[in-house]
């Protein structure tokens, strides 16, 4: 370890509170990646993933590589380091190709993933708590919301749904905890192996399928055509919101064997959740982003009601 | 270090006023990111509803620059390059807004800043107690003549320090002045201690690009250094008017900066070693990027990992060069660098 030389990145939207470090032998290949915080919040969120990380290492197998870190300190903040598992991330491999062919490789790659979610056990199972589960997206409302008249529309959108959700928790029994920040940049890819990074929000979440919700999301938002490739910036929703319908929740919704009404309940729940998370996070782009795609999933559920 | 009773262990009297140690007293003289009306105002809106509020309603609307300049935790991301103790001593000197210092405080370090400008200072005083920090020790005195015990800390803290040590004393040449401060900071160290230098690189490429140089006109760092001087006696006070500070007409191109190799030679003169010494982009002030100049395969493995995250065709265009010329770019064009340095034995 002493031998190697470090180099540090700090560039994500989320990253602000924390580095990333690549150690590299002589060659200059890296080999282990240090995470360090910067801060009490940065600290926290290591501390996070580190539990996070540990818990589902020891749950295994897995259908996927997962690293397993060793923590430290310096003065004061906390360090996790781990070996650098092999590939790229699939965002990074994907911002490569052109737009057309991003687009292709990228759902096809988003069904590979739903397929390996599909295999993972991430965690013990536990009973939903309905009514627990009710009242925890309630309160999520007044985060994930700026204004009073939208916190009253997405209580009514929630309202609306609330059965679909109960059916759906009845009819699963239990839930297991899931990755909670599912997306291409946390995906690394060597070949035909995947290995899966960032488990601060690894957890026990309200609502069924969200690693599966939040991947197709944010796909849809990386992946559209008139997006810029980042997951930062305002979007044309309604396009994304089509996209959704015409393809990736039709299919999902015959993958998973549950009708296309409970998972736009679903939908709402994941958009719920990750809304009020990065409003607490606190971090301008995808604070934006999730706000604007909770608005239009509940403007497209109040559409489908009145259809 | 300092006692209450106001006499320091240098023999230089000194006034304790609110828990701050003043060996400045009536100095008058302002210097700072704002102009001094401004200042005040902003000054008297922090003691009302708090710092950060009163920056987020009169400093960031007009200058949304300062925002991560005062509050970004990145600021003191280079401090994973300095292996320090658990609890370390630190100096921090010409503190500023206290953003590093501070930050290296709410990280378990015992910090003192060490600030000339009475409002600065002021809003120092405001900011330890308002986030809590009230172990941080402030101190009112030149960064020249910081009264910095011998041996007495892990770390001392140079960032955007040294290029205006000329400014700060005329009485000498800029480089004696330069080496005044080093060998100051140097006599400061404990045994296994270390001076912090962040610092532009003379010729950097946003300096190859224009951008505003410590003279307050673009270039002029990379001019000779007696042309630089005709250029400033040609030019209006356009240091003052950069940085919103009281200082007279600079007639003289005193705020020196240098290659890598410029530095290597000043610190060897100071008594000072390169432990490490590191790129950081953007700037020294927010570094997002931090890679060891001395590694040729890493430098040039971060290089391109930092041209990546960019995305740009370009970016990808220049990652793919050699890995010889992608370190050699580093180290000549590199925007600002990183230092840590130790005291030669």
């Amino acid at each position: 370890m002493t031998d190697l030389h470090w180099f540090w990145l700090a560039r994500g939207a989320g990253d602000v509170h924390k580095i990333t470090g690549f150690g590299c032998d002589a060659t200059g290949r890296p080999s282990t990646v240090r995470r360090m915080g910067l801060s009490s919040s940065g600290d926290l969120s290591l501390e996070r993933e580190f539990e996070g990380l540990s818990s589902v290492v020891q749950y295994g197998p897995h259908p996927f590589s997962l690293p397993k870190p060793v923590r430290k300190q310096q003065m004061g903040h906390v360090i996790l380091e781990m070996p650098l598992l092999p590939g790229t991330s699939i965002w990074e491999q994907l911002r490569a190709l052109p737009r057309f062919e991003r687009a292709t490789v990228g759902w096809h790659l988003v069904r590979r993933l739903i397929q390996i979610l599909e295999a993972s056990e991430l965690g013990d199972a536990r009973p939903f708590d309905a009514d627990q589960n009710i009242l925890n997206l309630r309160m999520l409302v007044q985060k994930a919301t700026e204004t009073e008249s939208q916190r009253a529309t997405v209580h009514r959108a929630l309202a609306d749904v609330e059965q679909d959700l109960r059916d759906v928790w009845r009819q699963l029994g239990t839930h297991r905890p899931a990755h909670g920040d599912f997306w291409f940049g946390n995906v690394l890819k060597d070949r035909n192996a995947f290995a899966v990074l960032d488990w601060e929000y690894y957890g026990y979440y309200p609502t069924p399928f969200f690693d599966h919700l939040t991947l197709i999301t944010s796909s849809s938002v990386v992946l559209s055509p008139k997006g810029d490739g980042t997951l930062s910036r305002a979007v044309d929703w309604t396009t994304i919101s089509r996209a959704l319908d015409d393809n990736e929740i039709p299919s999902l919704s015959r993958l998973l064997g549950r009708p296309q009404k409970t998972l736009h309940a679903l939908l709402l729940g994941t958009a719920l959740t990750l809304a009020a998370r990065e409003r607490d996070r606190q971090t301008d782009g995808n604070q934006l982003l999730w706000s604007e795609l909770l608005t239009s999933i509940v403007m497209h559920l109040d559409q489908t009601k009145h259809n | 270090m300092l006692r209450h009773d106001g006499r320091c262990a240098c023999g230089v009297v000194y006034s304790v006023s609110e828990d701050v140690f003043d060996f400045l007293g009536n100095s008058d003289y302002y210097w700072g990111e704002m102009p001094r009306t401004e200042m005040e105002q902003f000054l008297s809106e922090a003691q009302r509803t708090g710092w950060r509020h009163a920056a987020r309603v009169l400093v960031y609307p007009k200058r949304p620059d300062l925002q991560q300049y005062f509050e970004d935790p990145r600021r003191t991301a280079w401090v994973a390059e300095i292996p320090l103790p658990a609890h370390p001593v630190v100096a921090d000197l010409g503190a500023g807004w206290g953003t590093i210092g501070f930050q290296l405080a709410a990280s378990g370090a015992q910090v003192w800043l060490v600030e000339a400008v009475r409002e600065r200072v002021e809003l120092l005083r405001l900011r330890r107690a308002q986030d809590n920090l009230t172990d941080a020790k402030i101190v009112r005195a030149s960064f020249m003549d910081a009264p910095l015990a011998s041996g007495a800390f892990d770390l001392v803290v140079l960032n955007g320090v040294l290029e205006w040590a000329g400014i700060a004393d005329k009485s000498i040449t800029p480089v004696e002045a330069q080496l005044r401060l080093l060998r100051n900071a140097a006599a400061a160290l404990r045994v296994g201690g270390f001076v912090y230098v962040g610092i532009e690189n003379r010729y950097g490429w946003p300096q190859l690009r224009g951008e505003i140089d410590h003279s307050g006109l673009p270039f002029t760092s990379l001019l000779p250094r007696r042309i630089a001087t005709l250029v400033l006696r040609f030019s209006r006070n356009a240091l003052s008017s950069h940085t919103g500070g009281d200082s007279p007409r600079q007639t003289t191109y005193r705020t020196y900066t240098y290659t890598l190799a410029g530095y290597s030679r000043l610190f060897r003169h100071a008594g000072l070693r390169i432990r490490r010494a590191l790129m950081l982009a953007p700037t020294y002030n927010l570094p997002k990027l931090i890679a060891p100049l001395d590694h040729t395969p890493t430098i040039a493995r971060a290089m391109r990992a930092g041209l990546i995250v960019r995305g740009s065709r370009l970016a990808r265009a220049l990652a793919s060069m050699p890995s010889s010329l992608l370190a050699a770019v580093a180290r000549t064009l590199a925007p600002s660098f990183g230092f840590v340095l130790e005291r030669m034995e």
